[in-house]
């Protein structure tokens, strides 16, 4: 089995000696290779301060973390790791073609010029590439600090809120973008409050609530089935059937009723309830959560609903996150 | 590793240069200079004129460079820092130390052409106007790319801390302090009082002497340059910015970025 791209063992970060504050607690991470892990979390959660760590920008306080089995933060664990940062401020007075080079000579990056080129190219920057980077639009910036990401083969992609800034068009393209990465094998950690996005492309999430890790898991088994829903017809009007415990009743029309129970011995049960009593089961639908519904419940669960909005995610995209 | 400390060295220098900061304090120095050139007029004999002129123009470039090394050295690593220009490079493979000489390099390399630049402007006017170059050039940029050298240490280590105006602070505050350390012993040895003298002995170890390279009196007044000088001086600047460097090197390490 090939080694994990990202693996943590109770990471975590405080700051402040008098108070101590815990930005991230005991997390345990592991993003396999070729794969795409999204991080969700409400603004403070601690998904930055994560990012950080992993890149040797903030210090480890206890816990550990490895990028490919090299210990953190150790430069060599950085080698073939692209970062692209929530905001990222250029020097204005640099073009795409200088701020790539400077990178690309950083990183002794082979046939350099051609690279540049061919990245420019792909992410259709070629028209500004002698261009003041000041005088570039936002997206474009974006898409040059992605090429910048892309410049030496990386192995595993670190992005902070990539969508934060892009139009549409953008998101669209970096959607795709992931996904091709994705095909050529390259792991991704990225974090966003785009849920549609995140849902789109990533292989498994993991979301975090006061630098605590809430739930973590693949997409499809943290948004499986959680409840039925049972849809059924009385014999008449008149007749009231009791919905058994847990059992909750969503809607009544005329005859037809709806039943929403969890997924379990609980729906055999309901249905043999509404049988005996002479009602007719019309259908019975497993009901999916959907990636935003799914963090919603988390956070619910854990700070009450009063306080979910904080920094919470959107099905669309854009967004920022703003987190330390 | 030499490779990449030079590579991020002479971005840095081409950041100061293409922000046009160095054409902005020569045009400075330039006024200045020519101002002073006008006051020479009111001098009595043409060895007067020459004095005050060469006086003058020498305080004015060592004002200039000072304030530019303050101004050059806070932008080069702690805007680099606010605005998070650096994490691009910081999250390199390459180790915090090789980004922190890199920046000390780009900000030395240029005070330095700063300094070079402006002494060879005001040569140029001297020559100009007397028909004469001034042999003593030679040794004013070096004690002064001596004293720049450690300005330049100061305020990379004073721009690990929060803010651009605490570092420009306490690198003015040491500047001002390594100029004023003869008077201030002075001060102290007329005072008598043996704990004081400690403590000024004590302090005196951090804060730096600049009154080792201030051989601008010397020159102006025609008394010879000693190798023991210049050996003391290269040895004082070099073993002062090691010890600078170091701490800084050590607090960059250990700092969340």
């Amino acid at each position: 089995m090939s080694e994990p791209s990202i693996q943590t063992t109770d990471l975590s970060k405080s700051i402040g000696w008098w108070k101590p504050q815990i930005l991230v607690d005991k997390l345990n991470l592991t993003v396999g290779a070729g794969q795409v892990f999204g991080l969700l979390g409400p603004n403070g959660a601690g998904k930055t301060t994560t990012f950080k760590m992993l890149l040797g920008l903030a210090r480890i306080s206890s816990g550990g973390a490895f990028l490919f089995g090299r210990p953190v933060p150790a430069p060599a664990s950085r080698q073939q790791v692209g970062f692209l940062p929530e905001v990222v401020n250029h020097p204005d007075i640099l073009t795409p073609r200088e701020y790539l080079g400077f990178h690309g000579r950083l990183m002794e990056v082979a046939d350099l010029n051609n690279r540049i080129t061919q990245l420019l190219r792909d992410f259709a920057v070629e028209d500004a590439a002698d261009r003041p980077l000041g005088q570039c639009s936002k997206g474009m910036r974006q898409r040059v600090d992605l090429a910048r990401v892309l410049l030496a083969e990386a192995r595993l992609i670190l992005l902070d809120e990539p969508v934060s800034g892009l139009d549409p068009l953008g998101q669209h393209l970096l959607k795709e973008l992931i996904l091709r990465l994705k095909g050529q094998g390259i792991s991704i950690l990225l974090t966003s409050h785009a849920v549609g996005m995140l849902a789109e492309v990533c292989d498994a999430v993991g979301i975090l609530h006061r630098g605590q890790m809430a739930v973590q898991g693949p997409l499809t088994q943290l948004l499986a089935a959680v409840k039925t829903k049972i849809r059924f017809r009385r014999p008449s009007e008149a007749v009231t059937i009791q919905a058994p415990t847990n059992v909750t009743v969503t809607c009544t029309e005329a005859r037809e009723v709806e039943w929403v129970a969890p997924s379990g011995p609980e729906v055999p049960a309901a249905v043999a309830t509404i049988v005996r009593a002479g009602g007719e089961i019309l259908e019975v639908v497993p009901l999916a959560e959907t990636l935003l519904q799914l963090f919603s419940r988390v956070i619910h669960e854990r700070e009450g609903p009063h306080k979910e909005s904080r920094g919470a995610p959107h099905d669309g995209a854009s967004g920022s996150g703003g987190v330390q | 590793m030499i490779r990449r400390i030079w590579l991020i060295g002479w971005e840095a220098f081409l950041d100061v240069a293409r922000h046009k900061m160095l054409s902005v304090h020569l045009i400075f120095v330039l006024i200045a200079v020519g101002l002073f050139n006008l006051f020479g007029h009111f001098s009595t004999s043409p060895t007067l004129e020459y004095r005050m002129i060469q006086d003058v123009g020498i305080s004015v470039i060592s004002m200039f460079g000072t304030l530019l090394t303050l101004f050059i050295g806070a932008a080069t690593l702690r805007e680099d820092l606010n605005r998070k220009t650096a994490y691009t490079v910081l999250t390199l493979p390459l180790p915090r130390w090789e980004f922190y000489l890199g920046k000390l390099l780009g900000t030395l390399m240029a005070v330095i052409t700063n300094i070079a630049l402006m002494i060879i402007i005001f040569a140029g006017l001297l020559y100009i106007k007397f028909g004469t170059v001034w042999t003593a050039f030679f040794w004013i940029i070096l004690f002064m790319t001596m004293e720049f050298a450690i300005i330049s240490s100061l305020v990379l280590l004073f721009s690990l801390s929060d803010s651009t105006v605490l570092c420009f602070s306490f690198t003015l505050f040491l500047v001002i302090m390594g100029n004023l350390v003869d008077y201030i012993h002075h001060l102290v040895e007329e005072a008598g009082i043996p704990l004081l003298a400690w403590l000024n002995d004590a302090i005196f170890v951090v804060i730096p002497n600049f009154t080792y390279f201030n051989i601008k009196a010397r020159i102006l007044k025609e008394f010879a340059i000693s190798w023991k000088m210049i050996g003391w001086g290269l040895g004082y600047a070099s073993i002062y910015v090691l010890c600078t460097v170091a701490v800084g090197i050590f607090i960059m390490e250990r700092s969340d970025l």
